[in-house]
């Protein structure tokens, strides 16, 4: 009973660790503000009931980006655009010494893509404006409110302009005012038309994506469009090329080689319109676009995939009965360079090849080599082990021996002393 | 994870564990040093192949593999370790398999929240 108590005990330590973890939208802070209108301050919650605050009265205020929200007895209310002028936060800034406030690891430089982008004193749009940052300009951010991967507001500091930001956060209607200097890029491919920001963006569009991680802390594909930074929300919409560097752990996918078992069409566009070719049967090509797994497939999974074939780059729709996918160390057919963005340089298929074969076999070596020195350091670590017990065993065994001489030389003496008597 | 570093994850993989089970133990009572000792130990002798091995799997076969190994040398070290702990612990208030069993769960889990 004791031992199970202490085990619950051992776990309950671990609970605001998860706690802190913060699931769910990212929300500001909480603060305290002042309602300071004349004719004080009516909010609805989201149904309809209505609270009155009257001029002069505290309110605790919450919300997420730039909506705001007072929390009343456990109940939230909203507060409308045109009444945050209503209230002042009971501090007027807010500085990186203050409560809740998380040190980034790593310092994020950011760059403005908006026009103009506010510095406020504290990490919510109702305090006070303390200066701006304009377009193209880098500002190198080191706190954020909230938590590390749960905020939209971060804290900036150049030369003497020293406050908070609104990164934004890529919605349709709340694009992003900054994009992250570092960010991870990737290929990606269109898979079907799509509107974003009112443009349209055509299947089979080479994009480039980047990655950062937004307030919800996972990394998102954000695509520029018109030189505005969009999420790309709809997973469908693009598949990924080219195994480059994998953000996160979210990718699952791989480039695979396929074996087609049937003679298969290959079409323009995902969805099959236009034919370009029919790849035969016995044909090996590699995907262009990374793949997740067919785990556990049926006969009827189907699954769109990119190859290049006669020079064509195109669309082929295959299932567990018309293709294999081989799990092969080289890939058969890699893809010759795809016109889209200028940020890559074209490569020739043989260099592109040698490339790939090249780090996979970098990576398989290092892993054995790896794999051979834990079982040395095993071997060593188990035959310490084995000599520790011998050596103990013996210890004690002496200490035991050297006791009964110890008893036995007691008793003799004894004997003795009773024999003189 | 990037395979560059794998020499440095499995080190710090490993201190971590070795640093999470002592801990543990001692909060189970154990308070001798030759216990300590091959506790830390023991850990040297499983953690590096549990860590090495399904990276290894992943390349050569596929991610499932490497996840089912994960699972399958994380049983094998539990009880590996239980035996170790059953011929070699003077601590006896615990069964030795329960106690392997208790550090390992403990030390793999804060590994999954480390990796959320």
């Amino acid at each position: 009973m004791k031992n199970f108590i202490k085990v619950l005990l051992i776990m309950a330590m671990f609970v605001p660790m998860i706690a802190h973890a913060d699931l769910g939208a990212p929300m500001i802070r909480e603060f305290e503000a002042e309602v300071i209108a004349e004719t004080g301050l009516t909010v609805k919650d989201y149904n309809n009931k209505t609270v009155k605050f009257k001029k002069g009265d505290t309110v605790v205020v919450t919300g997420s980006g730039t909506s705001y929200q007072i929390v009343y007895k456990n109940n939230y209310y909203d507060l409308k655009s045109e009444d945050i002028v209503a209230i002042k936060p009971k501090t007027q800034s807010v500085n990186p010494n203050d409560k809740n406030i998380f040190k980034l690891d790593k310092t994020r430089e950011f760059e403005v893509v908006v026009e103009k982008l506010d510095v406020y004193a504290g990490p919510a749009s109702v305090y006070e404006k303390v200066g701006h940052i304009s377009k193209g300009e880098q500002v190198t951010a080191f706190y954020a409110a909230k938590s590390e991967s749960y905020s939209d507001y971060f804290y900036i500091q150049e030369d003497e302009l020293k406050g908070w930001i609104y990164i934004g956060n890529g919605g349709e209607n709340d694009h992003f005012n900054v994009r992250e200097v570092n960010a991870t890029t990737l290929k990606a491919i269109i898979t079907k038309d799509i509107t974003l920001n009112g443009t349209l963006i055509k299947a089979n569009t080479v994009e480039t994506i980047y990655y950062w991680a937004n307030p919800w802390i996972t990394t998102v594909p954000i695509i520029k469009v018109n030189n505005e930074m969009i999420t790309l929300d709809d997973n469908d919409s693009y598949n990924l090329i080219n195994e480059g560097k994998k953000p996160g752990t979210s990718f699952k996918e791989r480039q695979f080689n396929i074996l087609f078992k049937k003679d298969t069409k290959m079409y323009s566009t995902m969805k099959g319109s236009e034919v370009l070719e029919t790849i035969p049967s016995g044909t090996k090509l590699s995907t262009v676009n990374l793949v997740y797994e067919l785990m556990g497939a049926s006969d009827t999974d189907t699954i769109d995939v990119l190859v290049f074939f006669n020079n064509k780059l195109g669309w082929v729709r295959v299932t567990t009965m018309t293709s294999e996918f081989l799990e092969e160390d080289e890939l058969v057919a890699p893809y010759t360079d795809i016109e889209g963005d200028d940020d890559t340089e074209p490569t020739t298929e043989v260099e592109e090849e040698e490339k790939v074969k090249t780090v996979k076999i970098d990576k398989k070596q290092m892993a054995i080599i790896a794999v051979v020195v834990a079982v040395s350091v095993a071997v060593l670590a188990f035959s310490t082990i084995i000599l520790l017990d011998k050596k103990n065993k013996k210890t004690t065994l002496d200490e035991i021996n050297e006791e009964l001489e110890k008893t036995q030389s007691i008793k003799v003496v004894k004997k003795d002393k009773k024999e003189d008597k | 994870m990037d395979l560059n570093n794998e020499y440095l994850v499995m080190i710090i993989c490993l201190t971590l564990t070795i640093l999470i089970e002592v801990s543990l133990a001692f909060i189970f009572g154990v308070r001798k040093k030759r216990d300590f000792l091959n506790i830390i130990l023991v850990n040297i002798m499983t953690n590096p192949i549990v860590v090495t091995l399904p990276i290894l799997l992943y390349i050569v076969f596929n991610y499932s593999v490497y996840r089912y190994s994960i699972y399958i040398l994380e049983v094998l070290a539990v009880i590996l370790e239980g035996l170790v702990y059953l011929k070699t612990l003077k601590y006896r208030k615990l069964n030795p398999f329960v106690l392997s069993l208790i550090l390992n769960a403990v030390s793999y889990g804060i590994g999954l929240i480390f990796n959320i």
